[in-house]
């Protein structure tokens, strides 16, 4: 009996991952189909370089032509969709160079800088919580919600400047712009590090502020509320040690609906990563984007946008994973969707 | 002391001040309506070119300035609020509100007005300089009409050749015909000679527009679509929430570039786009709420006796819904205004004809070694603005439902 | 424990920065900043003038070229050639390779090399962006070269190029990067574009490809075999793409960057004073207009929209329009007024007779009054049978200067009585407008050709000129640009230029504002930069560092 109401608890498990599986899949041909139909019915010319007195007129029509921008739409949707199942995003316009190479190119600096800011949100979060925790309630902590909310209230490209102004041109102790110096290569494993710390420190303040403290109202409101909960306060009055409870038990508990807006945490991330890329002139996804929107690549701008899509999708499909195994609640909701 | 000051204290001060400031301007206006009324009776075919939107804005202004101090003075007994403890967001709002219903009273110039460049580039901010009109006798000056006379002296849209500014006043002014008075920069003038105080209150101005209508149409789509999907539920539920996720996959700000791109740069579009993108979080609110309230009894019982939709909506849905839409309408607002001043930052929008935050910010970017003033005072509404938007927000959400609202974007 | 771990990382630490102080060795290596990203080296794409330049590093052509101060024009001089006859007619011109050139592959460029070349630049399914203009040549029905009749192979160092008769034939004629066709045949034409084989090879040129990091940089590095190639040619050269122009400046004060193009005016005098840099001008390549959209013959056009179909009209804005203050406030003196689209650089060809007109407000007050524009309702701005002069002015965001004249121009024709709204658009649907001609009245600019080229822009023919934006027409030009591109002796040539500077200026087509002068910044420790008007990156294998 037991056996088989695993077995019919495992069929049904699966059968609620797969559900949300394709749920995403839906999504994310509704978001491409979204992009495809935008980009048909705007205004500008992605040949327009080759408008020019200095060229032959013929030339432009054969490379508008070579975009197949002439075919009916429904058979250029098809086709987009059909080189899409292939993994053939197209050649981008601008670069002459096919999409996917493009976008390996910058998505691991994107990947790996998202990332690091990411770690650093969470890392420094957490360390301004504990030690708001071992300090609660004098002014260190008052005073800290105060600039906090301060600090949030300043707009990304605003932090990127103060930075610049005050470290790069007043100061010059980092670097204005770039990842590494033109140098890099002849460089030796410490000097690669130092050259890469000393040129990303700050664009990585910049991205990470405004998340830091994100992070920190966030979790500040999460571990109140869990502290207020009934199991934490008959362990306390059990005569447990504080700290003990407050890292073994309060922790866990409110980090865990973190994992719910990774998903949306990353969508922060890409968007913010388009201002710190512009402000440090750094070769990553969200400034191709714009660039690619600006110039009217068409394939380039699908490319980025389904990239960018499947990273934060992935992550909220993760996410759900996550909450379809520890939550019973939202196991419920999912009944709802 | 301070903490006795109440609301209505506050708004006298404010009053105050602008009525210290900006008297000239006042009896400019006053003389103004006073033309105006002249030429409505001798020229009533003529209306039409009098009132341009310039003037329009200025006596609406001038009319809710002299209301809104009536008011205040006369009501502070009788209403609550007026006498509340003015707290720093409160005071915030206030300048905010100031601003905004009275930008053409508090600009001493039009934002787009270029004084002479080698005098007026980059003046430093509390730098004064001569404003000297000259007056040509052979010019046109005498067979303007009152009327125009008033008009000029108020907006200065666009400095005219008889317009100059010089470091030095004109010691003989009988020899051209010319008047100076001096003239104050308060906060300092740009690369191209525009005042920055007049920018930066324009650019409020619109900064604060553009955010009130666009979390109208965020609110409007949000509790419309949130409601329909989940009161009905199903596949109207499953395909309006794919939908959302779907706009959530992409970053808010390469949405809005796209969009913004695509259909023009034109403030009502970047309107309508910051309004649309960013619905979902509260469309995601909206729905788990009316799931959640569906089952009650009262709402139950409405159906019952056949309520209509909009009905039901507005009567029953919406009281309750309120603390939880407004708490996210509010960060909502918030998010507009810092991505209208990134648009502009990016140089994608920004180039209407108007001042932008945003805009002003790049400006101050680009002149940053010579001009540290250009990129500080746009910062420092900026974050006025969030400030005090993300205060209200978080009392809001203290007072309201006890609901964390993470809000997304 | 946890103490002496922390003692340990900080050694760790001071240790590593220590390790790191990395003074970088620049005594081989030069920084060029861009502003632009270079998308392809590939010389049949190359679309804009830096990566046209940079790419005649990689590849060289027959002939190289310089400018002729005294004279006024480009001189050419051969390159892979080693020798140049013309025909007396100049309708074939006999060519000798130089033996000593030799691909990567270790063999010997030769004529067939060239005649690939040609025929890949010309070919309809490559797409180059020669593509089409091969005027001067015999040509097939899609407008690829007809080998046969152009090329007489005489040896495979040898060869003749045979025109169309009684053509203005000119170095220019040949003067295109020769491709290595061993390599370039083997791709199919119509991927040529996505191909990359030119980042895996080096051509005849003195550099090639080491590194490309896309939107990032561009690392050259010198070869050893190029006929320029010399000991005390600079080893690398990296061409840096920084978009911020603040950044940029920095940058190059810092000497992270060693050249750089497009100082803005005001920060010429800045870096001048610092004594660090030498400061160039390259006068004379571009100039921005007010267009002004002159709807002449087309039918269907109301008079509302007619605004500017007078010359007499147009004269008027003109002389309303104090171009002379936006010269000295904006650009600082580092442009100059214009009358006509033939730069004065083209000292031999230019006439002195024409000049710009003055900024004269009360003139073009009369003008316009005669045209019988009047203020009749006096509310400031002139009108004529109801109807207010009144239009709207488009520019591309993004161009201070634009910008700034726009706002300019608006101010001064108020002054004027006439009434410009400003609407700025984002570049590329401004220049989609403007080529499709939906402007009343834009503001925008040329970068003029080197050698003269006036027939794209001035021609009425739409097919011939599609820089003929206000769709200007004049018989008497019509007949002179299609003169000009016979052979003609210089003297003629020269009279009909000028006559054409008298009659567009008498016209004023468009409004011509200013040229732009380009100003480029190098570092002192860069010897031998020749800033022409031909080009900045040009020759690069003569530059020496101190």
């Amino acid at each position: 009996m037991l056996g088989m109401g695993n077995k019919l608890r495992m069929k049904k498990k699966w059968i609620e991952i797969l559900s949300i599986f394709f749920s995403y899949v839906f999504t994310f041909w509704l978001l491409i189909s979204m992009i495809f139909i935008l980009l048909r019915l705007s205004p500008g010319d992605p040949a327009l370089k080759y408008l020019s007195p200095q060229l032959n007129s013929h030339l432009y029509d054969y490379v508008k032509n070579s975009y197949g921008l002439d075919k009916p739409v429904v058979e250029q949707y098809y086709l987009f969709i059909y080189n899409l199942f292939r993994g053939d995003f197209g050649i981008s316009y601008n670069y002459r160079v096919p999409v996917s190479s493009m976008i390996m190119e910058t998505a691991p600096f994107t990947i790996s800088f998202s990332l690091v800011s990411f770690i650093i949100q969470v890392a420094i979060s957490m360390w301004v919580i504990f030690y708001v925790h071992k300090h609660k309630g004098n002014w260190l902590e008052k005073s800290l919600n105060k600039i906090s909310l301060f600090l949030y209230s300043l707009p990304t490209m605003t932090i990127g400047l103060v930075l610049i102004y005050i470290f790069s041109i007043q100061l010059g102790l980092f670097p204005l712009s770039d990842v590494h110096s033109t140098n890099y290569d002849e460089l030796n494993f410490f000097q690669k590090l130092f050259d890469l710390v000393k040129h990303l420190t700050l664009p990585l303040i910049t991205l990470s502020l405004p998340g830091i403290i994100i992070f920190y109202n966030y979790l500040h409101g999460n571990i109140e509320a869990t502290e207020r909960k009934s199991f934490i306060r008959f362990m306390i009055a059990n005569g447990f040690d504080k700290n003990i409870v407050f890292k073994k038990h309060v922790i866990p508990n409110s980090i865990s609906p973190l994992i719910s807006i990774l998903g949306t945490e990353l969508g922060i991330l890409l968007g913010g990563a388009v201002i710190t890329e512009t402000l440090f002139g750094l070769p990553g996804l969200g400034r191709l984007t714009v660039s690619a929107i600006l110039t009217r690549d068409y394939p380039l701008i699908i490319g980025c946008v389904f990239f960018s899509g499947v990273f934060v999708l992935a992550a909220n499909f993760l996410a759900d994973l996550y909450k379809l195994k520890h939550d019973v609640q939202l196991r419920e909701n999912f009944k709802n969707l | 002391m301070i903490k006795k000051i109440q609301i209505w204290h506050a708004v006298l001060i404010l009053y105050f001040i602008v009525l210290l400031l900006r008297f000239n301007e006042l009896v400019s206006t006053i003389e103004l309506i006073f033309v105006i009324f002249q030429l409505l009776i001798s020229h009533l075919d003529n209306i039409a070119n009098i009132f341009s939107t310039n003037v329009v804005d200025q006596l609406s202004s001038f009319a809710i300035f002299l209301g809104g101090i009536i008011f205040v003075i006369s009501f502070r007994k009788k209403i609550d609020w007026l006498r509340k403890k003015c707290s720093l967001t409160l005071f915030t709002s206030n300048i905010l509100m100031f601003i905004f219903l009275f930008a053409p009273i508090l600009a001493p110039y039009s934002d787009n007005l270029q004084f002479n460049l080698p005098t007026a580039k980059r003046l430093a901010p509390l730098s004064g300089r001569y404003l000297v009109k000259i007056i040509d006798e052979r010019s046109t000056e005498s067979s303007k009409s009152q009327y125009q006379k008033v008009e000029e002296t108020l907006f200065r849209e666009n400095v005219t050749p008889d317009y100059y500014l010089l470091e030095t006043p004109i010691s003989n002014q009988s020899s051209i015909g010319s008047v100076s008075t001096s003239v104050i920069f308060l906060l300092g003038t740009d690369e191209y000679g525009r005042d920055i105080l007049s920018r930066i209150i324009y650019a409020t101005r619109y900064s604060l527009l553009i955010g009130v209508i666009a979390i109208f149409i965020t609110g409007f789509i949000g509790i419309t679509l949130g409601f329909i999907s989940g009161y009905f539920g199903k596949y109207v539920d499953i395909l309006l929430n794919r939908i959302a996720e779907m706009f959530l996959a992409v970053p808010f700000i390469f949405l809005v570039i796209l969009c913004v791109a695509f259909l023009g740069d034109s403030l009502l579009t970047v309107i309508i786009v910051l309004g649309v993108a960013g619905w979902m979080s509260l469309f995601k609110i909206v729905r788990s709420e009316v799931l959640k309230l569906k089952t009650r009894d009262h709402i139950v019982t409405s159906q019952m006796i056949g309520m209509t939709l909009s009905n039901q909506l507005v009567k029953e849905f919406l009281p309750l819904l309120l603390p939880s839409v407004l708490t996210n309408l509010i960060f909502q607002f918030a998010y507009i205004i810092i991505a209208e001043s990134s648009l502009s930052f990016l140089g994608i929008t920004g180039n209407y004809s108007h001042s932008s935050l945003g805009g002003m910010i790049q400006q101050g970017f680009l002149n940053l070694n010579e001009a540290w003033w250009i990129i500080l005072f746009p910062t420092l509404i900026i974050t006025l603005i969030f400030y005090t938007v993300y205060n209200y927000a978080n009392k809001l959400r203290n007072i309201g439902t006890n609901q964390i609202s993470f809000t997304t974007n | 424990m946890k103490v002496i771990l922390n003692k340990l990382l900080s050694i760790c630490l001071i240790l590593v920065i220590c390790l790191s102080c990395n003074k970088e060795d620049k005594s081989n290596l030069v920084v060029i900043g861009l502003e632009n990203e270079i998308q392809t080296l590939n010389p049949l794409y190359t679309m804009s003038e830096v990566e046209a330049n940079i790419s005649e590093l990689l590849f060289l052509g027959l002939v190289g070229h310089d400018w002729d101060y005294g004279k006024g024009e480009p001189t050419s001089f051969p390159v892979l050639a080693s020798s140049i006859e013309w025909e007396n007619d100049s309708s074939s011109v006999l060519i000798s390779l130089r033996n000593d050139v030799k691909w990567e592959n270790g063999k010997d460029l030769t004529v067939d090399d060239v005649i690939f070349s040609f025929d890949l630049y010309s070919d309809k399914s490559v797409q180059s962006r020669f593509y089409g203009t091969f005027y001067n040549f015999y040509l097939n029905k899609d407008l690829s070269i007809d080998l046969k009749k152009t090329f007489e192979i005489i040896n495979s160092h040898k060869f003749r190029i045979n025109f169309l008769p009684n053509r203005n034939t000119s170095y220019y004629d040949f003067d295109y990067p020769i491709l290595p066709k061993y390599l370039f045949e083997k791709v199919h034409r119509n991927n040529l574009a996505s191909s990359d084989t030119i980042s895996i090879t080096s051509g005849t040129g003195p550099y090639k490809i080491k590194e490309w990091k896309k939107n990032q940089y561009v690392k050259l590095i010198a070869t050893s075999n190029s006929i320029y190639s010399s000991p005390t040619q600079i080893k690398e050269l990296v061409f840096k793409i920084v978009p911020d122009y603040t950044s940029r400046l920095y940058q190059l004060k810092n000497n992270d960057i060693d050249l750089t193009e497009f100082i803005k005016p005001e920060d010429v005098e800045n870096l001048a004073s610092l004594g660090r840099f030498i400061l160039k001008q390259r006068t004379g390549r571009e100039y921005d207009y007010l267009g002004l959209r002159a709807y002449g013959a087309e039918s269907n056009s109301s008079a509302k929209t007619r605004l500017f179909d007078s010359p007499k009209i147009r004269k008027a804005i003109s002389l309303a329009i104090n171009r002379e203050s936006i010269v000295q406030e904006h650009l600082r003196n580092k442009g100059s007024l214009m009358s006509n689209p033939v730069a004065p650089i083209f000292s031999s060809v230019l006439n002195k007779d024409v000049i710009p007109l003055p900024f004269n407000l009360n003139e073009a007050k009369l003008i316009l009054n005669s045209e019988g524009w009047n203020d009749s309702n006096n509310d400031g701005f002139l009108d004529k049978n109801g109807i207010t002069f009144s239009f709207t002015l488009s520019f591309p965001s993004g161009n201070p200067l634009r910008e700034y004249t726009a706002i300019r121009i608006q101010n001064n024709l108020k002054a004027a009585g006439i009434k410009v709204e400003l609407q700025s658009l984002e570049p590329n649907v401004f220049f989609e407008k403007m080529f499709n001609k939906q402007f009343e009245a834009w503001l925008a600019g040329w970068s003029i050709p080197v050698p003269l080229n006036l027939k794209p822009y001035w021609h009425s023919d739409p097919k011939l000129a599609p820089g003929n934006i206000s769709s200007y027409k004049n018989k008497r030009v019509d007949e002179i640009l299609n003169t000009l591109d016979l052979r003609l002796s210089n003297n003629v040539r020269n009279n009909l230029i000028k006559e054409f500077q008298k009659i567009i200026s008498e016209d004023q087509p468009v409004v011509f504002l200013f040229w732009i002068d380009n100003s480029v910044a190098i570092n002192s420790r860069l010897r031998n930069v020749k800033v022409t008007p031909l080009a900045t990156i040009q020759k690069c294998w003569e530059w020496e560092i101190n």
